[in-house]
């Protein structure tokens, strides 16, 4: 019967490559020979990692400690010994898996709401082309885009000189949440799931090639169903233009005390980002919902959690 | 031709109304498999040897020669050919991908898969040999997937003890190893 010892170099290669980086680390201790292969270059083409990798220096139990060993040492500039050989310019790919890790923008208290240790690795990958995030969950705050957060998230974590050259930004399984503040029985979330995209990232890393990559995602849905958000959206009371949508609002039509009907009834809802018409929409539902059966069903229905 | 201007539906019909020209494979202890054309072309060293044997004209599949798999045993050969044909059905023939690419690296094992690799480790390997030596890159991956899910589960003195691997370091080198894998050991210890 074979055994792995009866493996050709390019197939032991290609099984090492399916390893996490961490596993990876433990078993060059196996034999000379896995050392060798584990330590080539083609080997580490492609670096999987998750977020245990950078709390593995801790030897505290608490899960606090841990994270704050792991911050400390992400930022730590010192080489890693057992890294050796396994990061460094040969690198193509690194994939981060999340599993359901919650990130957020940074508000520059939060260091830690980052996918851990991904500015430390970049620097230690500084010619991969490509980074795939899998398993996040990105939640966004009141004012953010999925685009602007998503160019946050790389601007700021790379803001070291001279800056990460990421060709590709992969998403894989990753959901953004979504919140509506200010209703009367406190914030509603929602999450909208991005099952595999790829974004090609060009030097400016424009804000529009994300919302365009984005948007058959965020509103999959027909003309009729904006149409729908058009005629109905005038329906909602006048609290909702005072809390949940205010920020909406005022992202169209400048800073005011207050929002009209008559606003609400001009907005240009074809063009409007999809995010917007997801928190028009999210109102909707909610009031209908609650308040006022009469406005009509959508000509499409949104997700279950969305309801 | 009004075929080609058709809309895709009409390509199917005509797959489905053809008979698939039939190819015969011959695994190393001489079993001989009968497999339709398309599906034993998932393997790009069978598509060679195909297109070799073949020539430019359309043979009389039934005449020719079984192609001899000298490398692949029958039980191997048949597991490999359940593969072909359940991803052919399902997926189609597998996308042209530059010899360099890594993405099929990042691709989720299916269900069926996972279940399909449930074997013992000796003919997991043999799989692996099979589908390398057939250049069937999917399958490769998927069992190359496999076998480090399994590394990653087993401590070092485990992995050495399932596989029959010695332990070739001196001493000194094991400690030298040892010392740089400090910051990841406690990690382990603690499991």
């Amino acid at each position: 019967m074979a055994n792995i010892k009866d493996l050709p170099h390019d197939l032991l290669v290609d099984i090492f490559t399916c390893a996490d980086l961490r596993t990876r680390i433990k078993i060059r201790r196996v034999c000379c020979y896995w050392k060798h292969v584990l330590l080539g270059p083609l080997t580490n083409q492609l670096i999987q990692v998750d977020w245990a990798c950078f709390e593995a220096r801790s030897w505290r139990r608490s899960a606090w400690s841990q994270y704050y060993q792991s911050a400390f040492m992400v930022r730590d500039e010192g080489e890693v010994p057992c890294l050796r050989g396994l990061l460094g310019k040969h690198v193509r790919h690194v994939i981060y898996v999340g599993r359901g890790l919650r990130v957020r923008p940074n508000n520059g208290a939060a260091y830690y709401d980052y996918p851990v240790g991904l500015p430390w690795l970049a620097q230690r990958t500084p010619q991969a082309e490509t980074l795939q995030l899998e398993g996040f969950l990105f939640q966004l705050f009141g004012g953010d885009s999925c685009a602007t957060f998503l160019r946050s998230l790389l601007l700021n974590e790379f803001e070291e000189e001279p800056p990460h050259k990421w060709r590709y930004l992969t998403l894989k399984n990753c959901d953004f949440l979504f919140a509506l503040n200010g209703l009367s029985k406190g914030s509603i979330y929602w999450t909208v799931r991005v099952p595999d995209l790829t974004i090609e990232l060009d030097s400016d890393l424009t804000l529009s090639r994300f919302t365009e990559a984005l948007m058959p995602f965020l509103w999959p849905y027909p003309e009729e169903q904006v149409d729908w958000v058009r005629r109905n959206a005038p329906l909602l009371p006048r609290s909702y233009r005072r809390r949940p949508l205010f920020g909406t609002l005022r992202e169209f039509l400048g800073q005011r005390n207050s929002y009209s009907i008559a606003d609400v009834e001009a907005l240009d809802y074809k063009h409007m980002p999809k995010e917007s018409l997801l928190q028009f929409a999210r109102c909707l539902i909610y009031h209908k919902a609650r308040k006022n059966p009469s406005i009509p069903e959508p000509p499409f229905a949104f997700p279950d959690d969305f309801q | 031709m009004a075929a080609t201007a058709g809309p895709s539906t009409g390509s199917g019909d005509v797959k489905a109304a053809a008979v698939a020209p039939k190819v015969r494979l011959q695994s190393g202890d001489k079993e001989i498999f009968i497999v339709d054309l398309p599906v034993a072309k998932m393997s790009k060293v069978i598509k060679g040897m195909i297109e070799d044997l073949a020539g430019e004209e359309d043979p009389n599949w039934d005449t020719l020669e079984p192609i001899p798999l000298s490398n692949v045993s029958g039980p191997i050969l048949r597991k490999v050919i359940t593969w072909m044909e359940h991803h052919y059905k399902n997926d189609g023939p597998e996308p042209e991908r530059p010899e360099d690419d890594l993405s099929h690296f990042t691709d989720e094992i299916s269900d069926w898969d996972e279940e399909y690799i449930k074997v013992d480790q000796g003919t997991l390997f043999e799989l692996i040999l099979a589908s390398n030596y057939l250049n069937i890159k999917k399958l490769r991956t998927v069992g190359c997937k496999t076998v480090a899910n399994v590394l990653r589960k087993l401590s070092v003195e485990e992995i050495r003890e399932k596989y029959n691997i010695e332990n070739d370091f001196t001493p000194e080198e094991e400690e030298a190893i040892r010392k740089e894998n400090e910051w990841c050991e406690d990690q382990d210890a603690s499991k």
